[in-house]
């Protein structure tokens, strides 16, 4: 039995979207079977103002046990400074943030705005949005570097935008069950569990990654080739297990097609989207991709390459992915 | 006379950040006003990006329609950059949507608005215990099941676009993917399945065809009675239930409706264009207002931020859109109370509801070709107009 309250700042609700998608164990499993109690939450939670107030102002003080915090989107401190870009039940939602995490065992960002800022926190981040413990890669954020919560552990970041269900689900089970001693963190305060693997990992055109041959038109229905050399498919520099967990049950970006774009990274989204960086393999001489695989060696990824290009198979150079 | 001022904040379960206050006469709402709460500056963050930016930022706008804003922002593109789509990739983009739109209805019925029917407030009705069996929040038997199953029409979305929420596969010229035979059939078991287990089933306890053959109020309330299988099912359970409570005699709105349609005919849409875009709607856009039907011109809309928290007060055009956002504390001295703006059509200056409710009045015409379509109409006599959130 673990309690959870659950708010909202500078988000969008994708995360919420994709946590109702849950399946094994889904949202009504871990409320009925896994005796998770939902305190409040902003888009399934029967209390309305007043009520909902004193609910809050009960977390905040500690009156009322509140296991884990989950906040979903960024912390907004604009204009200013002063949080009143994101006003909630009469304070700026930062305020009630400093409080709530205060109070919780445990403290969890989902999604990369609770993160790391994510898209409100683009250039040039209008509402001065941040994440709870890291803005981008530079860890600090809200909360600041030392913040740790009841329970002695950082803010524990699932990223994503948005994250998949299980990566949501599975940590709050595993919390909720007294598994915290099961969870490593890595230096992002990612659980490693997921986030130690690739996109890459488990991605069905990886046998064309392997071979050099790439996808060439791209939307054509991608029958064929890998994305990473012109398409900007961030696979091999992401963490991820989007090719072993699957979304939907059904598959992922780049099985259906679509180039990584590296959203658990802090980085997302990449380049700041600035004018030709998107769905292009950003290269130097217009030839040699600018970022490798992570781990690689730019001259011993050359020789490789050239290697693999001349042992690739002619089915590496057909259509695969038919009707 | 007793007057009464009401600050509900926040108001939950708007998939937005809103907060509401009413004053309250004699029993009766004589004045509310909404107020947006929250504001993040996408078209701040769009300028100066790559200009199919937008397929990546727009859906992050919103987490249940975030496919919507896709969907708007690659036929955007389509038309700035005069594309041609391919017939399957105008058909994969409807299907894809339509997928979006069907798990949005019982996630949102069940999920964020029929568990207010288990307030307290109605436990006089004799209906009312078994409201609370079926819809009550995390435990009601219809909340479960719908809840859950709301996952299943966005397993065809991650089918054709790797993902949901929050896909790209919409670009400029058509769709990254192309299905293969699997992904057809599989799609299309998908959605027979959520038809038999859910929609027809429980939901309307009626076939689909049946449903739609109801064109009047009339109609709805004979089709309540006309078998034990409607009069059961959660919208015959719904429809008798909120007569009973009284729905239908507050929380009406002003009765002007607005939608700009969607789904296209792949034929009609090759190239898209602004001017051609209403001929080719499947669902057909339109407005009506004042008992009359009208043509929706995008030419005509104007967004007026004098109530709002940004510099100015001239009604403008959204191609002429201006977002200089201000701090509220000095923006409320200024008479302005929240970070939506209005949006109205200009030649008659009216208000119209863009709700979701809006799509069945305003659209109400043949589509582009008559064609069989899948489409549940719910007739919410619902609330208070004030549901309405931020982003839809």
């Amino acid at each position: 039995m673990a309690s959870v309250l659950w708010l909202q700042g500078g988000a969008c609700s994708g995360n919420t979207m994709s946590f109702l998608n849950a399946d094994e164990p889904n949202v009504v499993d871990l409320i009925v079977d896994f005796g998770l109690e939902v305190i409040w939450h902003p888009s399934l939670g029967m209390e309305l103002g007043n009520q909902a107030q004193k609910i809050f102002k009960d977390c905040a003080s500690g009156a009322r046990k509140m296991d884990i915090f989950v906040f979903e989107g960024s912390v907004i401190e604009g204009p200013d400074g002063s949080g009143r870009m994101d006003m909630f039940a009469d304070r700026p939602m930062k305020d009630w943030v400093v409080e709530l995490a205060a109070q919780a065992d445990v403290v969890v960002a989902i999604g990369d705005c609770a993160c790391w800022g994510g898209i409100p926190a683009m250039e040039p981040n209008p509402s001065s949005s941040t994440g709870l413990q890291f803005h981008k890669r530079a860890k600090g954020g809200f909360l600041g570097p030392n913040f740790t919560s009841k329970a002695g552990l950082p803010v524990i970041n699932i990223p994503g935008c948005p994250a998949h269900p299980d990566w949501i689900t599975q940590i709050i089970v595993a919390l909720a069950t007294g598994r915290l001693g099961d969870i490593t963190l890595d230096d992002l305060h990612r659980p490693e569990t997921f986030f130690k693997t690739f996109t890459q990992t488990g991605c069905t055109r990886v046998q064309f990654y392997e071979y050099k041959q790439s996808t060439m038109s791209f939307g054509e229905g991608t029958r064929t080739g890998c994305l990473f050399y012109e398409f900007g498919c961030r696979g091999p520099m992401t963490h991820s297990p989007c090719n072993r967990i699957l979304w939907n049950r059904q598959s992922s970006k780049t099985r259906a097609g679509q180039p990584c774009y590296g959203c658990t990274e802090p980085e997302f989204p990449h380049f700041d989207l600035a004018p030709g960086t998107l769905f292009k393999t950003q290269k130097v001489a217009g030839v040699i991709p600018k970022e490798t695989g992570t781990g690689t060696k730019k001259l011993s990824y050359l020789a490789a390459s050239a290697a693999a290009k001349l042992a690739a198979p002619d089915w590496s150079k057909e259509d695969m992915f038919v009707v | 006379m007793t007057s009464m001022d009401l600050h509900v904040s926040p108001l939950g379960r708007v998939e937005g950040d809103l907060d509401v206050r009413v004053t309250i006469e004699d029993g009766v709402v004589t004045s509310a006003w909404t107020e947006a709460a929250m504001f993040r500056g996408f078209e701040i963050i769009l300028r100066g990006k790559d200009p199919q930016a937008g397929l990546i930022v727009c859906p992050r706008i919103c987490g249940i329609c975030g496919g919507s804003h896709l969907y708007k922002s690659a036929y955007a593109l389509d038309t700035a950059w005069k594309t041609t789509m391919p017939s399957n990739a105008t058909l994969v983009r409807n299907i894809a949507q339509a997928c979006e739109t069907i798990q949005s209805i019982p996630r949102y019925f069940y999920a964020l608005f029929a568990i207010d029917l288990v307030n307290k407030n109605y436990a006089k009705s004799k209906l009312y215990d078994e409201a609370v069996r079926r819809f009550a929040p995390y435990v009601g038997t219809s909340y479960q099941k719908g809840v859950v199953l709301s996952q299943k029409p966005v397993e065809v979305y991650a089918i054709f676009g790797g993902q949901w929420p929050h896909s790209s596969f919409m670009v400029p010229g058509g769709v990254m993917g192309a299905a293969t035979l699997s992904d057809v059939t599989r799609s299309i078991a998908i959605l027979e399945n959520f038809k038999d287990n859910w929609l027809e089933s429980d939901f309307l306890g009626c076939s689909i065809d049946r449903w739609l053959a109801n064109k009047t109020w009339e109609d709805v309330l004979a089709w309540v009675d006309e078998n034990e299988s409607q009069y059961n099912s959660d919208l015959g359970f719904f429809i008798r239930y909120s007569l009973d409570i009284g729905l239908d005699k507050y929380g009406k709105g002003v009765g002007n409706y607005i939608s700009t349609g969607t789904y296209f005919d792949p034929s009609l849409y090759r190239n898209p264009t602004i001017e051609g875009r209403n001929a080719a709607l499947i669902g057909r856009g339109g407005i009506y207002a004042e008992g009359n039907w009208y043509e929706f011109d995008q030419a005509n809309v104007r967004e007026d931020v004098t109530h709002s928290f940004y510099e100015g007060s001239r009604p403008l055009h959204p191609f002429e859109g201006e977002t200089i956002p201000i701090d509220p504390e000095k923006a409320k001295k200024q008479g302005k109370y929240s970070w939506a703006s209005r949006r109205a059509t200009r030649s008659r200056g009216w208000v119209t509801c863009r709700w979701r409710p809006a799509r069945w009045p305003a659209g109400w015409r043949p589509p582009a070709r008559t064609r069989h379509r899948t489409r549940t109409t719910i007739r919410c006599s619902s609330t208070s107009s004030t549901r309405s959130g931020r982003r839809c």
